[in-house]
């Protein structure tokens, strides 16, 4: 049974149609990478999947039970969710450890001192102990992702979302978090990656889905659609990409 | 004007005043326009002196209320200075004294707003500090002081009602002077309202657009 | 009259319990023209940044109203303008009721400016956590937003003090109000005027140290 399943999702924005009959799935433990060139919608379907846009028409299936759009079912659902986005999105004047037990305390109610206790195991997990009271505005934009990504799996979510992880980073940094996305994929947790960056793709997929105008084009794995790309769309991208 | 039907002299009358509201504003904005842009210049300039000296004046003038030095002037000229002059001359020494201590700062942000890439290329291709400031960096630094200008000259046809107090004919006083002739309160306070408003709130809407159009370029 | 004019302070100087009492009064009337101010301020801010247009609507026409009018005239309207009414107000309260409502109108864009500084990633941040809307506002929207606003804040307060000195006209016995009371009394005008000057002109430095130094200590770095 996959863990998600999309049927037919659409949605607009104003006039524009930016996702179109959107059918797809993920399996537990998969590392999906959702590929395509900006403008694609790829992020707009990853916002619908934490229902932080609404979609028009269509359903999500989590766990094969169909979203509910009553509003504690949304608080309810996004739990089960963890989002890391482009922009990394820390809370400023918070410390990184501060930003890792805001939301167990929040939402789960936990403990301060559990949620301290759980958060230090997961920011030695992305190799950030000694900058547990460092605010964002000290750390590099590497630091801050993986802060990010220890703050989103402090809630212990099912499926990790993650919008252009990398797209705002540095080169050099991009292999820490590639690094500790690797570790994650290891160990067995379900990831939906949306990014534009071809390299970065190759590197951590399993299974990519291409798409463009709002539109899958191709799905398949990562190994077989990079190298025999089967639409003139895909053979584009990749081409483009290649030849910068 | 006698034969004249009442609702028309009333309108005559606080057009009239709306008038000299207008010009008394406006004269204090270029007058302490002038005064500030010269200010502006000493306080960005590598004398101490000079540029604690306008540094304090634009604080003292700023930092302390328009009336009470609209107040001092009243009273001083005439006392200590042996000057008998009119409640025009009076309030508009006073408002152009205050809106030069506003001009002040708004020159100077706007010329330390000025990319300072603006100042390394114009040395870069030998001009001097005067020739940098004057060719260079003041055009640029006018534009970016035109929406806080135009947002100070509403300021001051606001703060221009303050005259009315020691007697001068504006707008406000208008407003006072009817209402004792009329003894009609509500209509008298209405018109004024509505006068002012129009005015402030239509060069307010017109300052967002130029603000807008400033950005795009 | 020609010859120097000689400078005489303690002519006025000695009506120094009356300048204090002048401050006192000047102080409470800020202080709760402020708070009174801030109120408004919240329920504008919150109106202005509402979607549904009548709620908007008013609440922009609040705003630009008190704004694109001189305080003086609201003062007069307070004063002067309720009692034809039949709403006779004295003179501290209609001077309240005007000057916080002018504050008001401008604290509201303090405050909405400072909800707006927030910025959609850290709101979308918390929700993707599984915050509710009321957890993200109360653990991560005001946070930052009071950080924000308390400068302006700040600013806000010391104009209020100064613009205190407008509600002379309608005989409320603060500084300035006094002032011409001394002035009258002594036949000093001038200097009583320099020393009114110079208390406000003191009033703002304080208060303006103070409150960079209360900034500093509350707040810890963002930037």
């Amino acid at each position: 049974m996959p863990i998600l399943r999309t049927e037919n999702v659409n949605k607009h924005f104003d006039k524009l149609h930016v996702l179109k009959n959107i059918s797809f799935s993920v399996e537990q433990a998969e590392t999906l990478v959702i590929l395509g060139p900006s403008g694609s919608g790829k992020s707009t379907l990853l916002r619908c999947l934490n229902q932080l846009e609404r979609i028009d028409s269509g359903t999500i299936y989590f766990e094969e039970r169909p979203l509910s759009y009553e509003r504690k079912a949304i608080y309810r659902n996004r739990r089960n969710f963890g989002m890391i986005f482009q922009s990394f999105n820390l809370f400023p004047q918070k410390t990184a450890l501060e930003n890792v037990t805001l939301g167990p305390m929040t939402v789960a109610r936990v403990s301060r001192a559990e949620a301290e206790r759980e958060a230090r195991v997961l920011l030695e997990k992305v190799k950030l102990t000694d900058k547990a009271h460092a605010y964002p505005a000290k750390l590099s934009g590497g630091q801050q992702q993986r802060v990010a990504i220890a703050r989103a799996l402090a809630m212990r979510p099912k499926v990790l979302l993650f919008d252009e992880p990398t797209s705002a980073l540095d080169p050099e940094t991009i292999g820490d978090v590639l690094e500790v996305m690797r570790r994650l994929a290891q160990e067995r947790t379900t990831m939906i990656v949306v990014t534009h960056e071809l390299g970065f793709a190759r590197e951590i997929a399993e299974r990519i889905i291409f798409m463009d105008i709002g539109e899958i084009i191709e799905e398949g794995p990562s190994q077989e659609l990079l190298t025999r790309p089967k639409s003139a769309r895909l053979t584009a991208f990749l081409d483009a990409v290649l030849h910068k | 004007m006698e034969s004249q039907p009442v609702v028309v002299q009333y309108a005559y009358f606080f057009l009239k005043a709306t008038g000299i509201t207008l010009v008394l504003s406006a004269l204090s904005l270029l007058t302490g326009s002038a005064i500030g842009f010269l200010f502006s210049l000493l306080r960005i300039s590598e004398n101490r002196a000079l540029s604690t000296l306008t540094l304090v004046y634009a604080e003292v003038f700023r930092g302390s209320p328009l009336l009470v030095q609209l107040f001092l002037v009243y009273f001083g000229l005439p006392i200590v200075f042996h000057l008998d002059v009119s409640a025009f001359t009076t309030v508009a020494v006073s408002m152009i004294l205050y809106t030069a201590g506003y001009m002040t700062e708004i020159f100077r942000a706007a010329i330390q707003a000025v990319d300072r890439g603006q100042w390394d290329a114009s040395y870069s291709i030998g001009m001097t500090y005067t020739q940098a400031l004057c060719k260079v960096v003041i055009p640029q630094a006018m534009r970016i002081a035109v929406p806080p200008t135009l947002g100070q000259f509403i300021s001051i046809l606001k703060d221009s009602s303050l005259a009315s107090i020691i007697g001068f004919m504006e707008l406000t006083k208008a407003g006072m002077a009817v209402r004792a002739r009329t003894s009609n309160t509500l209509f008298a306070f209405a018109i004024v309202t509505c006068l002012y408003f129009m005015i402030c709130y239509s060069l307010s809407i017109a300052s967002r657009r130029v603000e807008l159009r400033l950005k795009k370029t | 009259m020609t010859g120097r004019y000689t400078f005489d302070f303690s002519a006025i100087l000695r009506y120094w319990p009356e300048l204090v009492q002048g401050v006192w009064i000047a102080a409470s009337l800020s202080v709760l023209t402020f708070l009174l101010g801030t109120a408004f301020g919240i329920f504008g801010a919150i109106g202005r940044i509402s979607r549904r247009r009548w709620i908007y609507g008013i609440s922009t026409f609040y705003v630009e109203l008190f704004r694109n009018t001189p305080l003086l005239v609201q003062l007069y309207i307070a004063y002067y303008g309720l009692e034809t009414l039949s709403i006779k107000l004295n003179a501290f309260t209609a001077a309240l009721l005007a000057m916080s409502l002018n504050s008001g109108a401008y604290e509201t864009e303090i405050i909405r400016g400072g909800i707006i500084a927030v910025g959609k990633g850290q709101i979308e941040a918390a929700f993707s956590l599984g915050m509710t809307y009321t957890q993200t506002l109360r653990k991560v929207v005001i946070p930052y937003a009071l950080q924000v606003i308390f400068p302006p804040l700040g600013n806000q307060f010391i104009g209020i003090i100064l613009g205190s000195s407008v509600a002379s006209v309608i005989t409320v016995p603060e500084i300035t109000y006094v002032g011409l009371n001394i002035g009258s009394r002594s036949y000093r005008d001038f200097e009583t005027f320099l020393v009114i000057w110079v208390i406000y002109i003191a009033l703002n430095v304080v208060l303006s140290a103070l409150f960079k130094l209360c900034g500093r200590i509350a707040f810890r770095p963002i930037l």
